[in-house]
């Protein structure tokens, strides 16, 4: 039994996003208390840390690009890799709303992201995870494999991946909020830290949920129905590389002219991904574009 | 006792009759004293006939300026490093993931072990010395537990020629991978291993090297393969390479067993769009022709 999580509420790991007028000495009094929060629980919740213009820009992109995901009841989940059918992840493109900084790297999440992951992290793996009504409880998991074969001291070390959560939604406690067993990042063993119930983590939108890769953690059971897009960021020290359960997909959909859309600053971000949008031939090249124009001309959902 | 004098820095690859104790036994204390000391010589890990046939194949392929296709990431002109493609003579899981070293590689890094990079280092008639080294990138900001954890990768260099210490391969200090900077990386002299085609020379990648000048009026060439755990992504010098050039055709070809290994660089080696596809084959279809006129 792992007793001392359950002494942990929602509030005790929540802080508001940084003001912007803060003086430097309070900046960094929030940058460590934050840091202290999540390097004891693996997870902080930063509220407000995303304008709600920023955040609609989204979802309402989203409603449009990903149509054929969002649309209730919609089973032919393009590009699938959770078990439940009524919860699809898709990995998503660097353009539009979403390669807004102030939606990917929000200030109070790249002030965390740097002193956690060094300045020069990368973006290792974005994507989209939506949650349909009736979907059930995703399995209790960690986001990242051991670096160094489980020895005990992979708990120990400093944190290699910071996962970012960012629902597009304002999620009710009965939508399926992500649920964390904080503290278990630097515990072994995940079925003694399961033990002990979670906490979840309902959200207005505009609010980041961030953890360290290592912390158990499971998406909850959607039983109110409304549709559930949540985004998730992977911010990786630069050379760790998750090719777990990428074997279809890229960890992130980007090209060159996203790329260069982006501000400067943050191009390093990304570029390492370039080539993982690649195709190979020019008759995959062909493949590819006649599958999307038949599948846009005809209506047809993926898969 | 010199460094050149410690246990297990120099030892006989596995022979293919081994029995499976004496093989657990050899890994045991291969990895044990690989852990102490961050380097080591297995000798005969190669049979001689394929390092001449991977010799004899890298010479018959035209070798493209320094500014084309070859792209070299080395600032000195005259020590091109070199991604080729995993492809004929080279192909030869023998060559490129001997036996032994493979083996090693697994103990150390575990089962997913992948090759991150494979390549030839070359150095011309009257390069320089280097600078001493690491290829290790800091993990941890430079954190002392960078030196305690367990290897994220080792580097295998195989010469495909006999050459002795005036070609300037690389000398190592053995035990660095375990310092933290300063006086006590370079507290002893460093070892020089034997460099002969057949025998492979594995080091932790954080251990410090050094390579000489080549002095010995001769290109030398070698081989360079770097195992390393699956999530170490180097991006160190790789913007415009891909760490590893694998044909789809040959890792249908490779064994099963050996698949793993690279299958994961398949994407890396894909072309950008249409336009960079055509430019590719074109730039390759005219130097093709080049070469074929004497060009």
């Amino acid at each position: 039994m792992v007793a001392q999580q359950a002494a942990v509420t929602l509030e005790d790991i929540s802080r508001d996003a940084m003001a912007a007028d803060l003086t430097d000495g309070e900046r960094q009094a929030w940058i460590e208390d934050a840091l202290d929060c999540i390097r004891t629980n693996g997870a902080v919740v930063v509220r407000n840390a995303i304008p709600p213009e920023v955040i609609r820009a989204v979802n309402d992109e989203f409603r449009v690009r990903h149509d054929v995901h969002m649309a209730p009841g919609q089973k032919k989940l393009f590009r699938r890799f959770q078990s439940d059918p009524l919860r699809a992840q898709v990995p998503t493109a660097v353009s539009g709303p979403v390669a807004d900084p102030r939606f990917f790297a929000p200030p109070s999440v790249l002030a965390l992201a740097r002193e956690l992951v060094g300045d020069d992290f990368i973006i290792g793996d974005m994507g989209v995870v939506i949650s349909h009504g009736g979907a059930t409880k995703q399995e209790i998991h960690r986001d990242s494999s051991p670096l160094f074969d489980g020895a005990e001291m992979d708990l120990d070390l400093p944190m290699f991946c910071l996962m970012v959560l960012v629902p597009l939604v304002d999620v009710s406690a009965d939508m399926g909020p992500t649920e964390y067993w904080p503290g278990s990042h630097r515990i072994k063993d995940t079925d003694a830290v399961t033990v002990n119930p979670p906490i979840q983590i309902p959200v207005e939108a505009g609010t980041v949920c961030l953890h360290d890769s290592r912390l158990v953690h499971r998406g909850g059971r959607n039983e109110a129905g409304p549709v559930r897009p949540l985004l998730y960021f992977g911010f990786h020290r630069n050379w760790h590389f998750d090719n777990d359960g990428f074997d279809y997909k890229p960890q992130i959909r980007i090209n060159e002219t996203m790329l260069q859309r982006l501000p400067e600053e943050h191009r390093r971000r990304f570029r390492w991904a370039l080539h993982l949008n690649r195709v190979e031939s020019l008759y995959e090249f062909t493949r590819l574009w006649t599958r999307r124009i038949h599948r846009s001309l005809t209506g047809q959902g993926y898969i | 006792m010199s460094q050149a004098e410690r246990p297990g820095l120099v030892r006989e690859a596995l022979g293919p009759d081994v029995t499976p104790d004496a093989r657990e036994a050899w890994l045991r204390s291969a990895a044990d004293d690989f852990r102490t000391n961050g380097v080591v010589t297995l000798r005969n890990a190669i049979p001689r006939p394929q390092v001449e046939a991977v010799l004899r194949a890298l010479k018959a392929q035209p070798m493209k300026g320094d500014d084309g296709d070859d792209r070299p990431f080395q600032p000195a002109p005259l020590r091109p490093r070199i991604p080729v493609a995993l492809e004929g003579a080279l192909a030869d899981p023998a060559v490129f993931a001997p036996p032994s070293a493979l083996a090693l590689a697994q103990r150390l890094l575990g089962q997913e072990t992948i090759i991150g990079e494979l390549g030839l280092v070359i150095s011309r008639p009257g390069d320089g010395p280097r600078e001493a080294r690491r290829a290790a990138i800091p993990l941890f900001g430079g954190l002392d537990v960078e030196s305690d954890v367990p290897s994220a990768a080792v580097t295998m260099l195989a010469p495909l020629v006999d050459a002795g210490p005036d070609a300037g391969f690389p000398e190592y200090w053995v035990g660095s991978h375990r310092t933290r900077g300063g006086a006590a990386d370079f507290a002893e002299a460093p070892f020089q291993p034997a460099f002969e085609a057949g025998s492979v020379v594995i080091s932790d990648w954080r251990t410090l090297y050094r390579a000489g000048p080549n002095t010995s009026g001769a290109t030398r060439s070698g081989l360079y393969v770097s195992f390393q755990r699956k999530w170490l992504l180097s991006l160190s010098g790789t913007e415009y390479k891909p760490g590893l050039r694998v044909p789809a055709a040959t890792l249908k070809r490779l064994p099963q067993a050996c698949q793993p290994l690279v299958a994961w660089a398949l994407h890396q080696n894909k072309t950008d769009d249409v336009s960079e596809f055509v430019h590719l084959w074109l730039g390759r279809a005219v130097k093709g022709l080049q070469a074929a006129r004497g060009g």
